[in-house]
């Protein structure tokens, strides 16, 4: 699904971000990555979405070269993947729903269709009763609640999380966990999601690693 | 189909919203691009049109042809069918040597002369109007009248058609030059105003990015934005225009009667009201194109 060779970015003028990343993600592999602040985790989800070109190595996406692909062709790709961001990027004059909704219409879809998978989409996330409200009028937590639920709606085979428990509370972390744990085991879902350095904990993930200074290592579960 | 349609109302939509949201800016840079294009659609409209503004710098030109002096009255017949037939002829006046003659001895001084002539030396004439007063046309019914049998010169007002030339000539550089102003003004307000736009929905324009929108369905809005800045400047500047020309009118009405010439403006042709609005709207959209595909690499890149 996804591999990583040698890959290094370094940020111009800037420090080397990230250097020697070697890594294969196997499809319907959960993987968790973490790492401290400021440790290059986004820049390396960045990187492997095709969002930022790295300075060094390669990077495949469905056995393709990244860097060998025109503009066009990586949106397309990154229209297929879920992405959950650290921050709740919402479009900020369209309702929960709409931006709930977007994907779908990005790919061409539109109508009452549209609308019942994107109120369901909510729903699971239990923001249903929210879902005309502008994302001005609603807490962080359910804003990121909201990217969760536009990541899923298209019911992608690749899941690319950063941090995405990271501004929610005990209960909805908990209830996103679930959601991503049943669609994972349901099977055709690969996922890549970052979080803090304590978060390895999670049974589900196929492989755990640690970045630090640029480097990514293979980790063990911490003790919880 | 209906993914395509439902895809372009929305950047329809957008763009519409994008002017509405900031009505005064929109509007101020409306007005100034509807003045900028008024001068130069004016003169174009002017120079396109044969009015008697067109004319102020002289007489109507006419041309003369003299037939030989041993012409037959056939060969007189011919030319007069001839120019009788021609459709660039819109009047002309035969002036046989008798009437020449008789008109010549009115002239003061030249009667006695006259009598010691033992015969008339003046040739058949005729005095043409033409109907067409671009010198190009003048040239060429000139030529056309000179292969004429038994027909031994025609003479163009040179001077007149010469000055007219020059007035056209002088009347389509201003022209150009200032619709090369309006055409930098043009570039520089929407450059500006498809750059702001992109810069204020930065957030918008990342979030489509990463969701994998292509650049076709990021830019659209600020395209659709261009033209409409191009064609609603242009309708402007339409209606200006005719209120100009309708207010002069009202005013040329008794100037024209003074001076015995037309000098009513004419009302603008369908193809002006269709063409401005559409070249504008085109123009609008090139310059919207390289200000959006600019910005949004710019923003897409983080460095805005």
């Amino acid at each position: 699904m996804i591999r990583l060779e040698a890959l290094g970015k370094r940020f111009s003028p800037g420090p080397q971000a990230l250097q020697g990343i070697d890594l294969d993600i196997d499809s319907n592999a959960w993987v968790l990555i973490s790492g401290g602040s400021g440790c290059g985790k986004t820049t390396l989800l960045h990187l492997i979405m095709g969002l930022e070109q790295p300075t060094e190595g390669k990077v495949f996406l469905q056995h393709q070269h990244l860097g060998r692909l025109n503009a066009q062709v990586r949106a397309r790709l990154r229209a297929n993947i879920g992405l959950i961001f650290q921050e709740p990027h919402l479009l900020q004059r369209r309702s929960l729903i709409e931006n709930v909704a977007l994907p779908l219409e990005l790919a061409g879809q539109f109508g009452r269709t549209v609308h019942q998978r994107a109120l369901q989409s909510l729903d699971l996330l239990g923001l249903s009763a929210r879902a005309s409200a502008l994302p001005s009028q609603v807490s962080s937590s359910e804003r990121q609640l909201a990217c969760i639920a536009r990541a899923l709606i298209t019911r992608p085979s690749l899941i690319v999380a950063d941090e995405p428990l990271a501004r929610l509370d005990s209960q909805n972390a908990a209830r996103v966990s679930g959601l991503l744990r049943s669609r994972h085991s349901a099977g055709g879902l690969t996922i890549v999601q970052t979080c803090a350095e304590d978060c390895l904990t999670l049974p589900e993930a196929t492989a755990r690693y640690t970045l630090s200074n640029g480097r990514l290592a293979p980790s063990q579960p911490s003790a919880s | 189909m209906h993914a395509w349609i439902h895809a372009h109302t929305t950047a329809w939509r957008h763009s519409w919203g994008q002017l509405l949201r900031t009505p005064w800016v929109s509007l101020m840079a409306l007005v100034i691009m509807a003045f900028q294009l008024t001068l130069p659609a004016l003169l174009y409209h002017l120079q396109q049109q044969e009015t008697g503004w067109s004319l102020t710098a002289g007489q109507r030109p006419h041309l003369t042809l003299y037939m030989k002096l041993e012409a037959p009255d056939e060969a007189i017949q011919g030319v007069w069918r001839t120019l009788a037939a021609d459709t660039e002829v819109q009047s002309f006046q035969s002036i046989s040597p008798q009437e020449a003659l008789e008109q010549i001895k009115h002239l003061p001084g030249l009667t006695a002369s006259l009598q010691n002539l033992e015969h008339n030396p003046l040739p058949h004439t005729f005095v043409i109007l033409p109907r067409a007063l671009a010198p190009e046309s003048l040239m060429s019914l000139q030529q056309r009248l000179l292969r004429e049998p038994q027909v031994a010169q025609v003479k163009l007002d040179q001077q007149w058609a010469q000055g007219l030339a020059g007035l056209l000539h002088f009347t389509r550089n201003l022209s150009r030059l200032f619709a090369l102003m309006w055409l930098l003004a043009t570039v520089f307000i929407v450059f500006h105003l498809v750059r702001e736009q992109v810069q204020q929905q930065q957030e918008e324009v990342r979030v489509f990015h990463w969701l994998g929108a292509s650049a076709h369905t990021i830019r659209r809005p600020f395209l659709y934005l261009g033209s409409l800045l191009g064609v609603v400047s242009a309708l402007m500047a339409l209606l200006v225009l005719t209120l100009l020309i309708s207010l002069c009118n009202r005013h040329t009405e008794e100037l024209s009667r003074l001076l015995d010439r037309d000098l009513t403006l004419p009302a603008l042709t369908v193809q002006e009201i269709v063409l401005l609005p559409l070249a504008a709207g085109l123009l609008c959209w090139l310059v919207a194109w390289v200000s959006s595909t600019w910005t949004i690499n710019r923003v897409e890149r983080g460095t805005s």
